[in-house]
């Protein structure tokens, strides 16, 4: 029970970290983006891990559903296109 | 029985500084925001984290309130970036320099 | 098109060093640091069916072991009664039918001791309810909510009020205070609420 606990933990801890670290390395802000979202899903899996289950739907609504959304939105509006140029000639 | 209180503590340290990373050596104005995020998360997890660890429900509590302050701060941060984007085109904050000295 | 995630990798991530060393002092620290076990919270997942083992004289109170805790149960002399107080111990439920446990044919009464899942007590503890239902410590935070209420409404309202553009030399507010389809008249020599004249200002 108890190293299972520990192996799931391990298991989400890496996941958050790495997609973490993603968010700031990736070149494109759209990716950038897209792995802050994996990392916001899976510090809702530590809440839960944690008997914060009421934090982790908050978590979810909050920041997947609203936070992520707004980031995306500024993502699509400010983002320079590669292929502007393509897409115009 | 529930993971050690440390394991917790070293991951929120680690997403904590790895959002200070993205601050420090990153110029985009929504990386920013994205970094800002990722350390108001880690904050989150410590609160969790010692929230379990006391048996004391204050820090979830106070963790909610850390959520609707990273909401509002978002939607604050959003409109600073498209007016940025508006007059400098860009969104690298090094652009906005008027009020540098 | 599908483009593949690149890391932007080079010399621009110098700085960072600062950030890793951070982490490593933080490590070491947190390492260092002792923590025991943590305490957690007694879950709603603790119901569990129990018999009664000691029963008052009178029939109004005993005692029922769950989770290797005794809890002391009083019941009002009606066991149809779904909710029963556990003394002493407030936010513990305990709920009691009558089955047949120990198979010798007669209905014996079963109990299931219940805390108020965790979920419940933020809400008591967020808007400072006094509940005999509460059952986690913590500190209310009735007042911080309603400051923090508060002021957001009153960041919302000057964003709104504030809110203001030139646009080819008229100002554009979003309240529509000094908009051109207003009648002439009204507006004029009013002070706009930055307290800047109602031409723009400093835009």
């Amino acid at each position: 029970m108890a190293l299972a606990e520990l192996v799931a933990f391990a298991l989400f801890a890496i996941v958050t970290v790495a997609s973490s670290v993603g968010v700031v390395l990736v070149e494109d802000v759209w990716h950038s983006a897209l792995f802050l979202g994996v990392a916001l899903l899976s510090v809702a899996v530590h809440y839960v891990m944690q008997q914060a289950e009421f934090l982790a739907a908050m978590q979810i609504l909050v920041y997947v559903g609203g936070v992520l959304i707004l980031i995306t939105f500024a993502v699509m509006l400010v983002r320079e296109d590669d292929n502007t140029e393509v897409v115009e000639a | 029985m529930a993971v050690d209180t440390t394991y917790y503590l070293i991951l929120s340290a680690a997403v904590f500084c790895t959002g200070l990373f993205g601050i420090l050596t990153r110029r985009n104005a929504l990386l920013f925001l994205m970094s800002v995020e990722l350390m108001l998360n880690a904050a989150n997890i410590n609160l969790v984290a010692f929230s379990q660890y006391y048996g004391n429900l204050t820090g979830q509590v106070f963790a909610l309130f850390t959520m609707a302050l990273a909401a509002a701060e978002v939607a604050v941060g959003i409109g600073i970036i498209l007016v940025l984007y508006r007059n400098f085109e860009d969104v690298d904050v090094a652009d906005a320099a008027t009020m540098r000295w | 098109m599908t483009t593949r995630p690149k890391l932007r990798l080079g010399g621009h991530l110098a700085p960072g060093i600062i950030a890793v060393a951070l982490f490593v002092i933080m490590a070491v620290v947190f390492v260092g640091a002792p923590l025991g076990d943590p305490v957690g919270f007694d879950e709603a997942t603790a119901i569990q069916n129990e018999t009664l083992q000691s029963e008052s004289p009178t029939g109004d109170y005993g005692t029922v072991s769950a989770n290797g805790q005794t809890y002391a149960v009083a019941y009002n002399g009606s066991e149809e009664a779904a909710n029963v107080s556990v003394a002493n111990d407030p936010g513990v439920g305990v709920d009691f039918r009558e089955a047949d446990t120990t198979g010798d044919g007669q209905s014996d009464t079963v109990y299931a001791i219940s805390r108020t899942s965790i979920t419940e007590n933020i809400g008591y503890l967020m808007f400072a309810i006094e509940s005999d239902q509460r059952s986690a410590p913590g500190e209310t935070f009735l007042v911080a909510f309603e400051i923090i209420d508060l002021v957001l409404v009153g960041a919302l309202v000057g964003a709104v009020v504030l809110a203001r553009r030139d646009e080819d030399g008229e100002v554009v507010t979003a309240l529509g205070l000094h908009s051109s389809d207003e009648p002439a008249g009204t507006s004029a020599g009013q002070v706009a609420a930055d307290g800047g004249t109602e031409d723009g200002g400093d835009n």
